[in-house]
């Protein structure tokens, strides 16, 4: 028995330091990530750290062969879906019942009214980040893992839990809403931006 | 292909998602339909513009403050802290040293016994002792009057 607990012991100072080292040499990407999802530094931070703590949690289930911000990506999205449903800020229709441009069902949010419009205000390039807030959350998710992050539709489908056929069409339509809502809120921005790009 | 179908395939297009042989059917729909092709080049667009988004840095000392918190917030699996160890140990070690005592205890009064002699009654003039394993006995030269010691070895 002492030896089990010494060996037990061993191990998770061993775990600790692995975990020390990731969390080290990943916080920054994850934060940005975050910030992306949130729109704002304080939730960002929230995010990351609610995500991190699972992290550590469930630390047995890692799998050491396949990068480690694949795994933390998919804590994150998760832990931000459960997030956005804790504040009742996620819609409850199904995205099935969507039009297909993406935006006949769904009535984007007034973000002038919106409560978290200081906060928007205080986001970088506030245009851009309010529209990606506009989205649902999976959309969003989506969004940023295959524009930001650069990550293929079979990595985002993996990280979200989900086939590539559903990310391809959130990514799709993730993008059109986005657009839609440029152009309503922010269409001067919305075409400069997209003249000098 | 028509519009339709082309339109809902765009985005995969642009990221490089399409089979070939989808891709080389959507670039020629492409090549025909401006309307599409308009709409190929704003997705485009909205592609780079969410690309070209700045990456946020981190605030001062957050990597210190996640490991506070995870430190604060670690699981019961891997909670066997050292103050757990310590309790472990020091009551191992403790029961090893009782039982050590109990040990020694239950040998040394036996010991202490058969080191004592035991002086035996004198019966006529005859004086008997006994140690350990063997006994002595004296008598009285009849000459000189001196005792005279002689052992027997109960061996």
């Amino acid at each position: 028995m002492f030896l089990t607990a010494v060996r037990d012991r061993v191990d998770t100072v061993e775990r600790r330091a692995l975990f020390d080292g990731l969390l080290r040499d990943s916080h920054k990407q994850a934060y940005s990530l975050a910030y992306r999802l949130t729109g704002n530094p304080t939730e960002a931070e929230d995010l990351v750290q609610e995500s991190f703590v699972r992290a550590f949690r469930f630390f047995h289930r890692y799998d050491q062969s396949l990068p480690f911000t694949s795994w933390l990506y998919r804590i994150i999205s998760n832990a931000h879906i459960d997030m956005v449903r804790r504040r009742g800020r996620i819609r409850t229709t199904s995205i099935h019942s969507a039009g297909e441009d993406g935006a006949s069902a769904w009535e984007l949010p007034d973000v002038e009214n919106a409560p978290d419009r200081v906060l928007l205000e205080n986001s970088l390039e506030p245009p851009v980040q309010a529209a990606l807030l506009s989205m649902t959350a999976e959309f969003r998710t989506a969004v940023l893992l295959a524009d930001v992050e650069g990550m293929a539709y079979e990595e985002v489908a993996e990280i979200m839990g989900t086939s590539v056929g559903t990310v391809r069409s959130r990514i799709h339509r993730g993008r059109k809403q986005l657009r839609s809502h440029l152009l309503k809120h922010a269409p001067e921005t919305y075409r400069s931006l997209s003249n000098e790009l | 292909m028509n519009c339709k179908s082309v339109e809902s395939r765009l985005s995969a297009y642009l990221d490089g998602e399409l089979t070939g042989q989808e891709m080389f059917c959507l670039r020629d729909h492409l090549n025909q339909c401006q309307k599409c092709r308009e709409e190929a080049a704003e997705l485009k667009g909205l592609k780079r513009l969410i690309g070209s988004l700045d990456c946020p840095q981190p605030p001062k000392g957050l990597e210190e403050r996640l490991t506070a918190a995870v430190m604060s917030n670690r699981s019961p699996k891997s909670s066997f802290s050292v103050y757990h160890s310590a309790i472990l140990f020091a009551g191992v070690a403790g029961v090893t040293m009782l039982a050590t005592l109990q040990v020694l205890g239950s040998i040394s009064p036996t010991q202490t016994e058969a080191i004592r002699p035991h002086q035996a009654r004198p019966v006529s003039g005859i004086d008997f002792e006994v140690r350990r394993d063997e006994m002595t006995s004296s008598i009285s030269d009849p000459v000189s009057g001196t005792p005279v010691w002689s052992a027997a070895d109960s061996r």
